[in-house]
């Protein structure tokens, strides 16, 4: 409307301001170069690794009775069937405990304790967002320390997988919490007006909506993070892990068996509950790993890096689920 | 097909108002937006909003349906009564209800078409037969012809003007006392923008409409009444108040006062 008013010769005259972009582009290409560089770098050294990795344990990795075998005193015996399952048990175990409590604690934060009219719950809600950052960041051992105390000297829980998932699961917490309120504070608010102007409560809202909305970010890192406590050693050994381990922990409702008080063979004694999985005795495939690199045997070497490679590839495999969820969940959802 | 041109309402005030605003005073975090609106809001009418950006039109309009109770450190004094109760002394869920809100985006769930409309039915309880509401609530912003055979598929691949007259429906099926509209046809397109139109023109004669429009030929069209708020400096601090309030013919052509005057002139000529 006051277009007469406004100073168009500023414009014109801007030549130098031109000048300058070159330079800008010279800058920018340069950068790039010196980034790409590390990046390349970078990937090489891991893929070496990989590499490295796969070359020595090629011995064991194409043979299925490394899948199928208990650890064993000779090393192209021993294989890696009760870590790999005990892995799988605890995860379990640590997905199930930290995700209701993980996501339940970062709906809580952002969706409640932040718009709270009570000036207390905001400054706790204050001082618990600095400390649950800095949480993410606390040496895993600790954790184990944690879980030492609480599960196994507290609750008294043995050297039991409940134990070992549960530990894990304090350890990923944090990091599920802070996800949570990420994924929830990008869902955009006049969805949630949208939901509240037409009568919903606020729970609706969030189990109705902001949940489904940001279902795909959460469960992005939930993997992540999951994918990473698998191969946690320190915790699990501060809470005791079993380092050879020839059993499985039982199924539910599988067979029991039992020494013969008389002629001490083994009989069937009845069945397994739901829940004495989580009670048994455990190892994993990092502890396993850990124990066959420190044997003076050098053969055992080779077990160490093959069960190293199935342990990349898991995590792998993980990691591209959560890809796939991510990609899965924004073809559904776009703004 | 409705008129386009309304008849004119002579009856304001006479029956009871749907809301009665008395000395309404609106401040975010201390700092007045809108301060001492007297207002009635007459029923099964139109009433428009208009006047410059900045005076407080969509944070009235929130606070008619209490949607400012999200956002933390608003305060609002004076009294707001929907048919003689006092809003703030009701449940915030029940205001919800009886209110409605479009807001000036499109702001579709991320959900199906039918969903849409059926998740405001479930969350409130409703007892019917879904379909036909879902049905019936889409007839009525004739968006059923258009959507029927893709009911299933998500709402957010429907153009602007059909997502806000979703958005429309999903407010009507929840057969409210009140809609409130903030800047419904801002972000249409001049055709989308006139079905709406025409759509509310309709709507008037079952429901009260409180829409805020930056679009005065759109004012003219649609509303029986007009409220002019204007924004007043008062050594720095803005805030805005409402100039005149009237029948749709009297704001525009015979303001009681300048500034309305300016305002209605200042964008048709
Ligand atoms: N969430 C908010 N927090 C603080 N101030 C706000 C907020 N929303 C609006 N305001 C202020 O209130 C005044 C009125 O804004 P608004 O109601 O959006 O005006 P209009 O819709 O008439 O353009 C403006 O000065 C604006 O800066
Ligand atoms: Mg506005």
């Amino acid at each position: 409307m006051q277009g007469e008013e406004l100073d168009l010769s500023a414009i014109v005259k801007d030549v130098q301001m031109r000048k300058s972009i070159s330079i800008r582009k010279f800058w920018d290409v340069l950068f790039s170069f010196v980034a790409l560089s590390f990046l390349i770098l970078g990937l090489a050294i891991l893929l070496l690794l990989i590499f490295q990795l796969f070359v020595d344990g090629r011995g064991l990795l194409f043979s299925w009775s490394f899948y199928t075998s208990f650890p064993a005193p000779n090393a192209a015996e021993a294989g890696i069937l009760s870590a790999f399952v005990g892995s799988l048990f605890v995860i379990c175990v640590t997905v199930l405990f930290a995700i209701p409590i993980g996501v339940a604690a970062g709906v809580y934060l952002e969706e409640y304790a932040k718009s709270s009219s009570s000036p207390a719950v905001r400054i706790l809600t204050d001082f618990i967002e600095i400390n649950i950052t800095n949480l993410a960041g606390v040496p895993s051992i600790v954790y184990g320390l944690l879980g030492l105390e609480i599960f196994k000297e507290t609750f008294k829980l043995g050297n039991s997988v409940l134990t070992a998932g549960m530990t894990l699961g304090i350890l990923v917490l944090p990091v599920i919490v802070v996800t949570t309120r990420e994924a929830l504070k990008s869902v955009p608010s006049t969805l949630k007006e949208g939901s509240i102007a037409i009568g919903a409560s606020k729970w609706q809202t969030i189990w109705d909506l902001i949940l489904p909305a940001s279902i795909g970010s959460i469960l992005t890192g939930v993997i992540v993070s999951v994918s990473r406590a698998i191969g946690e050693t320190a915790p699990l050994i501060t809470v005791g892990a079993l380092t050879f381990i020839a059993f499985l922990p039982p199924l539910p409702f599988s067979d029991r068996f039992a020494p013969d008080p008389q002629t001490g063979e083994l009989v069937r004694a009845g069945q397994y509950g739901l829940f004495d999985w989580l009670f048994s005795g455990y190892t994993v495939m990092p502890i396993q790993m850990f124990d066959w690199v420190g044997r003076p045997n050098p053969e055992f070497r080779v077990n160490a890096a093959a069960a190293g490679v199935v342990l990349v590839l898991l995590t792998l495999v993980l990691n591209s689920a959560a890809i796939f969820l991510r990609i899965y969940f924004r073809r559904r959802i776009k703004w | 097909m409705n008129t386009q041109i309304n008849e004119v309402r002579s009856d304001i005030g006479e029956e009871a108002p749907a809301f009665r605003l008395e000395k309404m005073s609106i401040a975010y975090s201390g700092n007045v937006a809108v301060s001492g609106v007297t207002l009635n809001i007459p029923q099964k009418q139109l009433m428009a909003l208009i006047g410059p950006s900045g005076c407080g039109k969509s944070t009235i309009l929130r606070s008619l349906c209490r949607l400012n109770d999200l956002i933390p450190g608003v305060e609002v004094s004076g009294r707001i009564s929907l048919f003689h109760e006092d809003i703030r002394q009701m449940d915030a869920i029940a205001v919800h209800r009886r209110v409605g809100m479009v807001f000036q985006r499109p702001n579709p769930f991320p959900k199906s078409i039918y969903e849409n409309i059926a998740l405001g039915l479930r969350v409130n309880g409703y007892r019917g037969r879904i379909d036909e509401m879902v049905e019936r609530s889409l007839q009525q912003v004739a968006l059923w012809d258009e959507v029927k055979d893709r009911l299933r598929s998500s709402a957010l691949n429907l153009s602007g003007g059909q997502q806000q007259r979703l958005c429309i429906a999903r407010a009507l099926s929840l057969q409210p006392e009140v809609i409130l509209m903030d800047e419904p046809c801002s972000a249409l397109d001049p055709i989308a923008s006139l079905r709406i139109d025409n759509l509310l023109n309709q709507l008037k004669q079952y429901y009260t409409l409180v829409v805020v429009t930056h679009n005065l030929q759109q004012a003219a069209r649609i509303s029986d009444s007009v409220a002019f708020f204007n924004t007043n400096n008062d050594n720095g601090r803005i805030y805005g108040t409402l100039a005149e309030y009237g029948p749709v013919v009297q704001v525009f052509s015979e303001p009681q006062k300048k500034e309305t005057y300016d305002y209605v002139n200042a964008r048709s000529n």
